[in-house]
């Protein structure tokens, strides 16, 4: 077990370096230059030409990727060691915005707050992080229940009920669903409050920045209320999707492990059909429904763009739409990159939590 | 002697009578057949006929121009007679916007499925076929891709490109690629050591021909299945886009952006600008979801003759 993870870890590492590089490109994909397109259309041509002098892009290519991953302080004294090593006379390097590359966990400042983009993720990952978490509670508390009776029940109303709505819960687009989430229950019921993540009259101190988990740290009941009705309904319009796919899935892994054939004998030596269920068939068919929790990941990250959007979710979703309206490259390619790079580890986990619920399974 | 004539006669007839093939259907014929018997199946393709004839034939018969359509004395109007929709910000029949936003989610399905289908087919058969080094370096390439969230490579795509509905085809259409690619290299992979692919290779096929005469044409059943499903998530990705403002401008009738014009009214509680653009796009993806589950049940060898 301990050498697969090692080996999987290692091979992990050309991935990343191919996202990094995609990532790297991404503003290169850019028509014209980044620089003329981060200003206006009537901007002097200086101006551009300081852009491309302060971001480094008037180097060639491979340089820039270095730099990007390295920091321009490293590139800069290499560069000054490699010449005095070649017996030039050079001047020591001066660096005016020191950025020290993404390997030294650098994401470089967005070009609208100017603020450092690790900073902004520290304030805004929780946020996003919660909303996922919560959704992916909702979706698994009623999608895998949903999926279990619809098996059991196979073809009944129930089956045909709950397949029919989770088929249409993966037709739905969920900013849609969002907005009619948010019409009738904030703007027509008035039940839930509309937007962010805590109302403005409560008081709340931030430790983590995951309020409820701050809350409960602090013992804030009221905050801890105002916290969770505001969670409610993006999370419930977040976890549509993975609920609609956990219950089919679930549905599937579960018929089939009802066919075979040591459930006819758990049947024949008279066990109670509650223990063949759960015990028997349940076990054996959640190995594939872990596997699609685990792979939800990925829809959570980027279903937070479209939802966060929707809720005003001060998340790192809303952030990427607003750097896209904002043209905030760097935003977008910072976040870009921390979201593959979860994308990545989640799916490790996964495979390696194959071994541990599924001793069939025997990593060499 | 006789007798041993009228035995042996008698013998052929039952071993005639007893071999008598049923007719023989082919694979698509035999699924042809147990498509039409499900009846989500039966939904699906009614719907998907539908939207086909609607995004072809409205914008023939019902012409329309965007640019100059606006009827200000007639903003945001709820549904009534004369006006099945109800109205928009700019006074516009929603009714007819939603038709003509058939055609061009039709265009971007087919467009964006078409080339990843193309391009992920064509490097997943080559991969499986050549294996070795091609193999590992296509392979690896895709992987990277999957890497990231399929929507959010696509936000980046077009966020770089710039706005518009053909970068929106484009990015829809990258970001699937690996998936073909992946599925053509399994199907290649298990073809290739079939016995009809060595007999080709002994009477001197080819690769080409091999590639595109024998293995294309046996691993043509998964990849259509994901064909149809995928038009389903293109249209719903590129309404996606559209709605943050990167996929089709306004004022091209996109359901998409149509939802994003109409997200602004949302606090006054014009629910019916945000209903039908939202209910078209539901019903078209789960249109072509139904039919993707249909034709997998129905091609997939393991379920015939039962």
């Amino acid at each position: 077990m301990l050498r697969y993870t090692i080996r999987r870890l290692i091979a992990m590492i050309p991935t990343l370096i191919g996202v990094s590089v995609i990532v790297f490109l991404f503003v290169h994909l850019i028509p014209g230059d980044p620089a003329t397109a981060m200003l206006r259309e009537n901007a002097p041509a200086e101006l551009a030409e300081r852009i491309r002098e302060e971001l480094g892009l008037n180097k060639p290519l491979y340089v820039q990727y270095l730099v990007y991953m390295l920091g321009n302080d490293t590139v800069a004294q290499t560069e000054y060691a490699l010449a005095r090593l070649l017996g030039q006379v050079v001047e020591p390097p001066v660096i005016k915005n020191p950025y020290h590359g993404i390997l030294r966990g650098d994401l470089g400042r967005s070009l609208v707050t100017k603020d450092t983009i690790s900073s902004q993720l520290r304030q805004r990952f929780p946020a996003t992080f919660e909303l996922a978490m919560a959704a992916m509670l909702v979706a698994t508390i009623i999608g895998v229940p949903a999926g279990i009776v619809s098996a059991i029940r196979r073809n009944s109303l129930i089956d045909t009920t709950s397949m029919f709505f989770s088929l249409v819960g993966v037709s739905m687009p969920i900013y849609w669903l969002g907005m009619m989430a948010l019409m009738l229950f904030a703007v027509v019921l008035h039940w839930v409050p509309v937007g962010t993540r805590l109302g403005v009259d409560v008081n709340l101190r931030h430790v983590t920045n995951f309020y409820l988990l701050d809350s409960l740290i602090t013992g804030n009941v009221a905050a801890l209320g105002d916290a969770l009705r505001h969670l409610v309904v993006p999370a419930v319009v977040l976890g549509t999707v993975p609920m609609a796919i956990l219950a089919r899935m679930t549905r599937s892994s579960m018929l089939e492990a009802l066919n075979q054939d040591y459930i006819r004998t758990a049947h024949a030596k008279g066990l109670s059909e509650r223990a063949v269920v759960l015990g028997h068939a349940l076990k054996n068919a959640l190995l594939p429904v872990v596997t699609v929790i685990g792979l939800q990941v990925g829809f959570l990250l980027s279903g937070a763009i479209l939802t966060e959007s929707i809720f005003s979710w001060p998340g790192i979703g809303r952030w990427v739409y607003e750097s896209i309206i904002y043209r905030d490259y760097p935003v977008i390619q910072g976040v870009t990159l921390i979201i593959a790079l979860i994308f990545v580890v989640v799916n490790l986990i996964v495979d390696l939590s194959y071994a541990v619920i599924d001793p069939r399974i025997w990593y060499q | 002697m006789v007798a041993l004539r009228e035995f042996s006669m008698a013998v052929s007839a039952e071993t005639l009578t007893g071999f008598v093939p049923r007719r023989q259907a082919s694979l698509w014929g035999d699924a042809w057949l147990r498509l039409r018997r499900s009846s989500n199946a039966r939904v699906g393709m009614a719907i998907m006929l539908t939207f086909v004839l609607i995004g072809i034939f409205i914008p023939l018969v019902m012409p329309y121009n965007p640019r100059t359509d606006s009827d200000l004395l007639n903003r945001l109007k709820p549904p009534a007679q004369g006006r099945l929709f109800g109205t928009d910000d700019q006074g516009r029949d929603l009714f007819r916007r939603v038709l003509h936003g058939a055609n061009i989610s039709l265009r971007v399905g087919l467009l964006s499925v078409t080339l990843a289908l193309v391009t992920g087919s064509i490097i997943g058969l080559t991969a499986g076929f050549l294996g070795g080094l091609t193999d590992n370096v296509a392979m690896r390439f895709m992987d990277i891709m999957l890497a990231f969230p399929a929507t959010l490579l696509a936000i980046g795509i077009v966020a770089a490109r710039g706005p518009g509905l053909n970068n929106t085809m484009l990015a829809i259409g990258v970001v699937q690629i690996p998936v073909y690619a992946r599925i053509a290299r399994s199907a290649t992979l298990s073809i290739k050591e079939q016995d009809y692919m060595l007999a080709a290779r002994c009477i001197g096929v080819g690769t080409l021909r091999r590639i595109f005469r024998h293995v294309l044409p046996n691993s043509l059943s998964p990849i259509i299945v994901q064909g149809t499903l995928s038009i389903a998530t293109a249209i719903l990705e590129a309404a996606a886009l559209g709605f943050l403002g990167l996929g089709a401008q306004p004022p091209t009738p996109e359901w998409g952006a149509m939802l994003a014009d109409g997200y602004k009214y949302l606090t006054i509680g014009a629910w019916w600008v945000l209903l039908f653009p939202g209910v078209a796009i539901m019903l078209t993806v789960l249109g072509f979801n139904l039919l993707g589950d249909g034709l997998r049940d129905a091609l997939d060898p393991r379920l015939r003759h039962d």
